[in-house]
């Protein structure tokens, strides 16, 4: 009983990961302390500068999320829902942190899906392109665009001025069919602004598939050695209670 | 006489006794495939799926300068970019050659092609662009061969060619095997983004269980040659 609901709640459990978009900060890591029960989580493990924690399950309800790194605390509450997914992002420096938390998407079957999250507080209110096209304009920092579809492929993802006039940054982003996709623009005081994306979800089947029908199969059925086995030792038991039985009676 | 006469029929009734009681309560031994891949040429899924990565041919699109070249459309799904849908799987050491069906995902597993033809799974990348492309074909039918019935007996390097619906081929060669155990099934390592075009094909393996099916996936990965 009490395994299946731990197994029931560990599949639904939120889950979290963590960038650390905080220039000059080498590693930083989050934890999620439960407002209800005050229980302490760490989520993912550290992270460099510019790096994505994996995903980690996390409890759900009302929560604060807090920012562990040398010299660095912030804090931000949030309400995490069973059975969905975040990305939490640490920006700012010297001193001053500041944590955001984004509701990552579904995938969509047969296509692909991004989204573009600016924190790179000194570019002000770029657009972004993607594969030369303009997919998002004048994005503010630390706000995300919507999930837009897109054409999948490697595509390479700029960041251009608000006037049009120069590329602050680009990167290549790998966007396969049925997966929904995050890009984050990072950098500024004084590390080089760059692009960073990581994969929110897949689209899946439910289940491994079942392309055998058994008619190339042979040998197997039923186990004769055991069964033989079985029958000799049968034999040999009822042999000697027999025998055990006719000495009683003859003395 | 009539003494070893008595021995000889108790021997035979607890003989017959403990037979019969072992035929019903042992289960029936799971039958074997008859083409199986060699445990030495095995490999782990998710180091496969890096493998079938590594270097090859791509078709990168290229940034056209800054903002005043940018394209006027809005962004969305340009067809123009992408292969066409698969449409005839090809591979001669395995003796397959037949046409691709779209199928989809359910619930509990994946819709199946019929047993001559090869299923794409069509929510994800399709053969040709960057991901793993996945397509599945019956091992056996109930009375013989199914079209992926040699597959796991191919080599690393065999050639596969995927004609698409626009008439282009797509050319991949095998780099590695791995077989596991459906309750185990290894979704993060077969579905997903990739850098580079990836295949992986997927058939049945492993013992085989009258009523349950085979116990196995076979899962061989194919990079862009």
């Amino acid at each position: 009983m009490l395994l299946g609901a731990s197994v029931v709640t560990a599949a639904t459990l939120p889950r979290i990961r963590f960038l650390n978009a905080a220039p000059g900060t080498a590693t930083a890591r989050v934890e999620v302390v439960s407002t209800t029960t005050g229980m302490r989580t760490g989520a993912g493990g550290e992270s460099a500068f510019g790096e994505f924690t994996p995903y980690a399950g996390v409890p759900a309800g009302s929560v604060r999320v807090e920012l562990v790194a040398p010299k660095l605390h912030a804090a931000v509450p949030a309400e995490l829902a069973a059975g969905s997914s975040y990305t939490v992002i640490a920006t700012g420096s010297g001193g001053h942190a500041r944590l955001r938390v984004f509701r990552d998407g579904e995938p969509a079957a047969g296509t692909a899906k991004l989204r573009v999250i600016h924190a790179a507080p000194e570019l002000g209110t770029p657009d972004v392109s993607l594969g030369g096209r303009p997919i998002a304009q004048a994005v503010a920092f630390g706000s995300s665009s919507p999930y837009i579809t897109v054409t999948p492929g490697n595509q390479t993802l700029a960041v251009v001025s608000p006037h049009g006039n120069r590329t602050l940054a680009s990167g290549q982003v790998s966007l396969a069919a049925g997966t929904a996709t995050t890009a984050v623009v990072i950098g500024t005081a004084g590390e080089p602004v760059r692009v960073v994306s990581g994969q929110d979800a897949t689209v899946t089947p439910g289940g491994p598939p079942e392309t055998g029908l058994g008619g190339l199969a042979s040998g197997g059925g039923r186990p004769w050695i055991l069964i033989l086995a079985a029958m000799g030792t049968g034999g040999a038991l009822a042999g000697g209670l027999q025998a055990a039985a006719r000495r009683r009676r003859t003395r | 006489m009539r003494r070893w006469r008595g021995t000889a029929l108790a021997i035979a009734c607890g003989a017959l006794i403990a037979g019969a009681a072992a035929y019903f309560a042992l289960p029936p031994e799971p039958l074997q495939p008859a083409i199986a891949i060699p445990r030495a040429e095995l490999e782990p899924p998710a180091a496969l799926a890096h493998v079938a990565e590594e270097p090859a041919t791509l078709h990168p699109i290229v940034m056209h300068g800054d903002r005043a070249e940018l394209g006027t459309g809005s962004a969305g799904v340009d067809e123009q970019f992408r292969p066409a849908r698969p449409a005839w799987l090809s591979i001669p050491a395995a003796s397959v050659d037949a046409p691709i069906d779209p199928v989809s995902g359910t619930a509990t597993g994946i819709d199946v092609p019929a047993v001559g033809r090869a299923g794409w799974y069509d929510a994800g990348p399709r053969p040709g662009e960057p991901g793993r492309a996945v397509i599945i074909g019956h091992f056996d039918a109930s009375n013989g061969p199914g079209l992926f019935a040699l597959l796991p007996a191919v080599a690393n390097g065999t050639d596969i060619s995927i004609r698409d619906a626009a008439g282009a081929t797509h050319r991949f060669e095998i780099v590695g095997k791995a077989e596991m155990e459906k309750s185990n099934f290894p979704t993060g390592a077969v579905y997903g983004a990739a850098d580079r075009p990836v295949l992986i094909l997927i058939t049945c393996g492993g013992p085989y269980t009258p009523g349950v099916g085979y116990r196995d996936n076979v899962l061989i990965y194919a990079r862009a040659a």
